[in-house]
C-alpha cells in the first residue's frame, strides 16, 4: 500500500516537473536536510464540547521533549504537552544526609539512554467550542535519513542517455508520516544561516543574495516505517551524450568555503594526478528538470543489443561543486596519448587591497593522430569570493568554486590554457 | 550470579500494596529555572566565593495522616528531598510538636520493601493458602511471620523461592520514599498536615517560538515553559510558580528580583514527566522593528555576584575582537517584567512552508523582546575604559566607558548597545551622554543612530557600591 502510494507520487517529485503540486490539506510537512529532518506535524482533533480536551500523541523515537515546539495552536488555547516518563530520575539523596548537597553538575550526569521506541505524549488543550481543530508541532529528528542515486543509460551508439534518479528515505522514527516533503541538500545549520541572510537582506534593504541551494519538493509522500523510494526525473527525455577528454588535476578536495581566502601560497601547487587525462562522457543537463536535485552517485550503463547492461563508469551528480554546471561528465578510463601539465606562473598578495591573485598555465600534449576536444576543470579552492581576471579560452562556471575551460588540442601537438584568478575579502 | 539471584527473589515475592498513600491535598511547587551555563572561562565564580544559583524546587503539600502511637508517616515524597529542609505544620493540632524525623529513600528491591514492614501485619500467599501474621524478619532467602497468640504464638519460617507467592502489606504503605516522624500531640488520630521541603531534580526552562509572516512585518510569539520532574515523586494538581534565574535580594538591596510566573490552573506532573505549558499568553501579528544589537563582550556578571570586580584593567579594552553585532527583530511585549531567559526559534512563512531562520537566546528587557537573525559585519564597535577608580575605603568602583561604533554601509542604522554592568549587582549611572535604559539587573541599553558611513560614540560613567 505504501509502495503504491509512493509510486503514485513519483510524478510529483522534483525534476519531473518544475513545480510540485500543492500539499494536500492536513498533511504534515517534512524538510529533509543532510544531517537531520525538521518535521511540522499537523495534529487534528475533535472536541466534543467547549473546554478542555486531551489527545494522545506519538512522536518519533529519539526526540528530546524540550525540542518539541507547538508552532501553531490555531483556535485552541491553554495547551499543555505532557511527556510521560521521559526524564531520567535524579540520584536520590542519602537517607542520613542532613545537609544540602551540591546538585549533580550537568557534565557529571550520566547521558540519557537513547530511546528506541516512539515517544508517547499527551496534549491537553482548551477548545472554544465543539468541533474539529488543528494544531502543529515542530521538532527535529535524525531518524529520517535519505540519499539520492542516479543512473544514465545509453545504447551501443553512445550518443544519447536517459537519466533516472531516486531518493530513498529511511524512516526509523517508529511513526508513520504523511507529509509534504522537501529535500534540501545542505545541513540544517547551513540552510538556517542562508534563511537568516535572506531575512537580513530584506530587513536592511540590501539586494538579495543568490541562493546556493534550492529545495527539491517531492510533494506529499507517505513515509511509513522503513525505506520509501521516490523517483526523481521521471519521464525525462533522453539527453545528448558525447565523448570528451577531461583534465582535472586538482579535484575539489582543497575547496575552502570561507569568505576569506586561504593565503598559503603552497596550496594547490602540487598536482594530485600528474598528467592524467580522463576519457569521459559528457551529457547535457536540463536546467529545469534538474533544479534542486540532491547530489548523489551516478552510474553510466550501456544497454546492449541482447538487453544486458554494462557498467561503463561512475561519478557524482549535482554536488555543490557543480551546482550550476550545464553539463555533467563521467570518467570511463584514462586517456591514452594525451597528458596535461599544470604550472603556477605567478602569485601576489595585497593585504591593503584585500586581494590575492594567481596565474596558471596548463599545457595539454596530444600524441594521437587526430585532434581531441578537452575540458580543463579547475577548482578555485582558496575561497568563495573570486573572479577571473583573464582566461585564454572560454570559461564556464560550474559551481561556487569550479570552472571549466574548453580547448581543442591538434593532432600530434599541444595547446596552452592560461588564466588568472583574483580572490578578494 | 547476583543478577540471577535477584531475579529469583523478584519472582518469588510479589508485594501487594493494599492501598496507596493518603489522598493528596493542596500542592504548591515553586520551581527555579535552570541557570544558563557560564559563558567562557572568566575570572571569579564559585571557585572564588561566588554564589550558587538557586536550583530545584520548594514543595508544599497538605496531607492527611494517621498519628498512632506518637508516630506519623507519609510516603510518595521526592526521592531527592533535602531532609534538613523539611518543615512540618500540623493544621489539626497547631500545638503538636515533631520530636524526630526519619527519611526512608525508595526501596529498590523486594527485600528492602519487606524490611520496611517488619512489625506490620501481613498476609502471605503460599501454595497451601493464605497465612496471616506479623512480619518479624526478612532476608533474601526466607521471611519470618509470627502467628497465633498466647501459647499458640509461634514463628513461621517461609522459604521465598518457590513457596512464597505474594505478601499483602498494610494499607497506605508503598515502597516510595517516605518521611516518618515522632510527634507529640494531645489529639491522636487523623491529622491534616502541611509538609514543605526542598528537592533537587525539578527544573524548568523557557522556550519561545516566533513565526514571522512572509513580508517580514509581523510575528506570532508563543512562550513555553518546559518543567521536568526527576524527583522520583508524582504531583497531582500542583499549583506551579516558576522563578527565573537570579537571587531574591534583601529588602532595600537595590537588586531586581527574578521574575516569577504563576502557571494558570493546576498541573499534574508525574514522576519522570516533562510538561510544557504556556508561560505567558501568545501574541499574534505583533509588528516587528529591525534593529542592530551590539554587545562588546560576553556577559561576565554571573562570575561577580559575591565578590565585586575591582580589577580596573579587566575588560577595559574589548569589543574589537570579541564584540558581536547582530541584525535582530524587536517587538513590544506587555508587562513590566522581562520575559525569562530562554531559547527562541525563529521561523518565517515562505511559500507555504515554515523556514527555520535562527535559534538563539531571546534578548529581553521590560516590555521588549529581541530575536537575533544573523551576524552583521557592517557595524563594528570598540569599547574601552576612559577611567576607572577603585575606592577601597568607600567600597566603590567608578568607571567611565567609551563605546565607538562605525557604520561601513551608506545606510544609517539604529543600533542598540547592550552594556553589561558586570562588576557588581548594585550600581547606578552617574552620567551619560545618551539617555540609557536599565534593561536588566546588570544590563544598560543605549539606542543610537549611526549615520551611513559614519561613527557614533557613547560615553557613560557607572558607580558600583557594595
Amino acid at each position: 500500500m505504501v509502495t503504491r502510494a509512493a509510486l503514485a507520487l513519483c510524478a510529483l517529485a522534483c525534476g519531473a516537473r518544475p513545480h510540485a503540486a500543492p500539499a494536500a490539506m492536513g498533511a504534515d510537512d517534512v524538510a529533509l536536510y543532510r544531517d537531520r529532518a525538521v518535521v511540522h506535524q499537523r495534529i487534528e482533533l475533535t472536541a466534543p464540547r467547549a473546554g478542555a480536551t486531551t489527545i494522545a500523541l506519538r512522536l518519533p523515537a529519539g526526540v528530546d521533549p524540550e525540542q518539541v515546539l507547538v508552532t501553531d495552536l490555531g483556535e485552541l488555547a491553554d495547551a499543555r504537552l505532557r511527556f510521560t516518563g521521559a526524564i531520567p530520575q535524579a540520584a536520590p539523596r542519602d537517607a542520613g544526609a542532613g545537609e544540602a548537597e551540591e546538585p549533580l553538575a550537568a557534565e557529571e550526569a550520566p547521558p540519557p539512554r537513547p530511546r528506541t521506541v516512539p515517544l508517547d505524549a499527551a496534549l491537553e488543550v482548551s477548545a472554544p467550542h465543539a468541533g474539529r481543530f488543528a494544531l502543529a508541532l515542530g521538532y527535529t529528528t535524525n531518524r529520517l535519513e535519505w540519499d539520492a542515486a542516479y543512473t544514465m543509460t545509453t545504447t551501443a551508439a553512445r550518443d544519447r542517455a536517459v537519466v533516472r534518479g531516486a531518493i530513498a528515505i529511511r524512516n526509523t522514527t517508529g511513526v508513520a508520516l504523511h507529509a509534504r516533503t522537501r529535500v534540501i541538500d545542505a545541513e540544517l545549520g547551513t540552510w538556517r544561516d542562508r534563511s537568516a541572510e535572506q531575512l537580513r537582506d530584506a530587513l536592511v534593504g540590501a539586494p538579495p543574495s543568490a541562493p546556493q541551494v534550492e529545495p527539491c519538493d517531492l510533494g506529499v509522500v507517505a513515509l511509513g516505517d522503513g525505506e520509501t523510494r521516490v523517483e526523481l526525473l521521471a519521464g525525462a527525455a533522453p539527453r545528448t551524450l558525447r565523448s570528451v577528454l577531461v583534465y582535472d588535476p586538482i579535484g575539489p578536495g582543497l575547496d575552502h568555503t570561507g569568505a576569506i581566502p586561504v593565503s598559503d601560497p603552497s596550496i594547490g601547487t602540487a598536482v594530485e594526478r600528474p598528467g592524467q587525462v580522463s576519457e569521459s562522457f559528457e551529457i547535457e543537463r536540463d536546467p529545469r528538470a534538474s533544479r534542486g536535485l540532491p547530489a548523489g552517485p551516478v552510474r553510466l550503463l550501456e544497454r546492449r543489443a541482447d538487453g544486458s547492461l554494462e557498467l561503463l563508469g561512475e561519478a557524482r551528480l549535482f554536488d555543490a561543486a557543480t551546482r550550476v554546471a550545464e553539463v555533467d561528465t563521467i570518467a570511463v578510463g584514462t586517456a591514452q596519448g594525451v597528458v596535461g601539465h599544470r604550472e603556477r606562473r605567478d602569485w601576489a598578495k595585497d593585504d591593503d587591497r584585500h586581494r590575492f591573485s594567481e596565474e596558471f598555465l596548463v599545457t595539454i600534449r596530444n600524441a594521437r593522430p587526430g585532434p581531441v576536444e578537452l575540458v580543463l576543470r579547475e577548482h578555485l579552492y582558496r575561497g568563495q569570493n573570486w573572479t577571473l581576471a583573464y582566461h585564454s579560452v572560454p570559461a564556464v562556471k560550474e559551481g561556487s568554486q569550479q570552472i571549466a575551460l574548453r580547448t581543442t588540442v591538434p593532432a600530434n601537438g599541444s595547446a596552452k590554457v592560461l588564466y588568472v584568478v583574483v580572490y578578494t575579502w | 550470579m547476583g543478577v540471577r539471584t535477584g531475579s529469583l527473589i523478584a519472582a518469588a515475592v510479589t508485594v501487594a500494596f493494599a492501598a496507596q498513600a493518603e489522598p493528596p491535598g493542596r500542592i504548591q511547587i515553586t520551581v527555579w529555572a535552570t541557570p544558563p551555563p557560564p559563558s567562557g572561562e572568566l575570572y571569579g565564580g564559585l571557585a572564588y566565593g561566588g554564589y550558587a544559583p538557586i536550583t530545584g524546587a520548594l514543595v508544599t503539600e497538605q496531607r492527611d495522616v494517621e498519628i498512632a502511637g506518637g508516630e506519623a508517616r507519609v510516603s510518595g515524597v521526592a526521592a531527592t528531598l533535602d531532609p534538613a529542609s523539611v518543615q512540618l505544620r500540623d493544621l489539626t493540632d497547631p500545638a503538636a510538636v515533631m520530636t524526630a524525623q526519619r527519611f526512608l529513600p525508595s526501596a529498590a528491591t523486594p527485600t528492602e520493601i519487606l524490611t520496611r514492614h517488619i512489625g506490620d501485619p501481613v498476609s502471605v500467599t503460599t501454595p497451601r493458602g493464605e497465612l496471616g501474621g506479623t512480619l518479624r524478619a526478612v532476608d533474601d532467602q526466607v521471611i519470618a511471620v509470627e502467628t497465633g497468640a498466647g501459647d499458640q504464638r509461634h514463628l513461621e519460617i517461609l522459604r521465598r523461592e518457590g513457596f512464597v507467592q505474594g505478601v499483602r502489606l498494610p494499607p497506605g504503605t508503598t515502597g516510595d520514599p517516605s518521611l516518618a516522624w515522632r510527634v507529640r500531640t494531645a489529639k491522636p488520630g487523623k491529622h491534616t498536615i502541611e509538609l514543605s521541603y526542598r528537592a533537587d531534580g525539578m527544573s524548568w526552562s523557557a522556550d519561545y517560538v516566533a513565526v514571522l509572516d512572509e513580508p517580514g512585518r509581523a510575528v506570532d510569539l508563543a512562550s513555553w515553559a518546559t518543567i521536568k520532574n526527576a524527583t522520583g515523586a508524582s504531583f497531582d494538581a500542583a499549583e506551579l510558580t516558576l522563578v527565573g534565574v537570579g537571587a531574591d535580594p534583601a529588602p532595600g538591596a537595590g537588586r531586581i528580583p527574578p521574575a516569577r510566573f504563576r502557571v494558570p490552573g493546576p498541573v499534574r506532573i508525574g514522576r519522570g514527566d516533562a510538561v510544557q505549558v504556556e508561560l505567558v499568553p501568545r501574541r499574534t501579528a505583533v509588528p516587528v522593528r529591525s534593529v542592530i544589537l551590539y554587545e562588546a563582550m560576553l556577559d561576565p556578571s554571573p562570575r561577580f555576584q559575591a565578590v565585586p570586580g575591582t580589577e580596573c584593567s579587566q575588560f577595559s579594552g574589548v569589543g574589537s575582537g570579541n564584540g558581536r553585532t547582530d541584525v535582530a527583530i524587536e517587538i513590544d511585549v506587555p508587562g513590566r517584567v522581562a520575559l525569562p531567559d530562554g531559547k527562541v526559534r525563529l521561523f518565517q512563512r515562505r511559500a507555504g512552508h515554515l523556514e527555520v531562520v535562527s535559534e538563539d537566546p531571546l534578548r529581553t528587557a521590560a516590555g521588549i523582546a529581541r530575536i537575533r537573525v544573523v551576524a552583521n559585519g557592517d557595524i563594528t564597535g570598540d569599547r574601552h575604559a576612559v577611567s576607572c577608580n577603585y575606592d577601597e575605603q568607600r567600597h566603590t568602583v567608578q568607571e567611565t566607558i567609551e563605546l565607538k561604533l562605525e557604520n561601513r554601509t551608506p545606510r544609517a542604522a539604529d543600533v542598540i548597545l547592550r552594556e553589561f554592568l558586570w562588576r557588581w549587582p548594585i550600581w547606578h549611572i552617574e552620567s551619560e551622554d545618551h539617555k540609557g535604559v536599565r534593561a536588566g539587573p546588570q544590563l544598560q541599553e543605549y539606542r543610537v543612530r549611526v549615520p551611513g558611513s559614519g561613527r557614533q560614540v557613547v560615553t557613560y560613567t557607572a558607580v558600583y557600591a557594595w
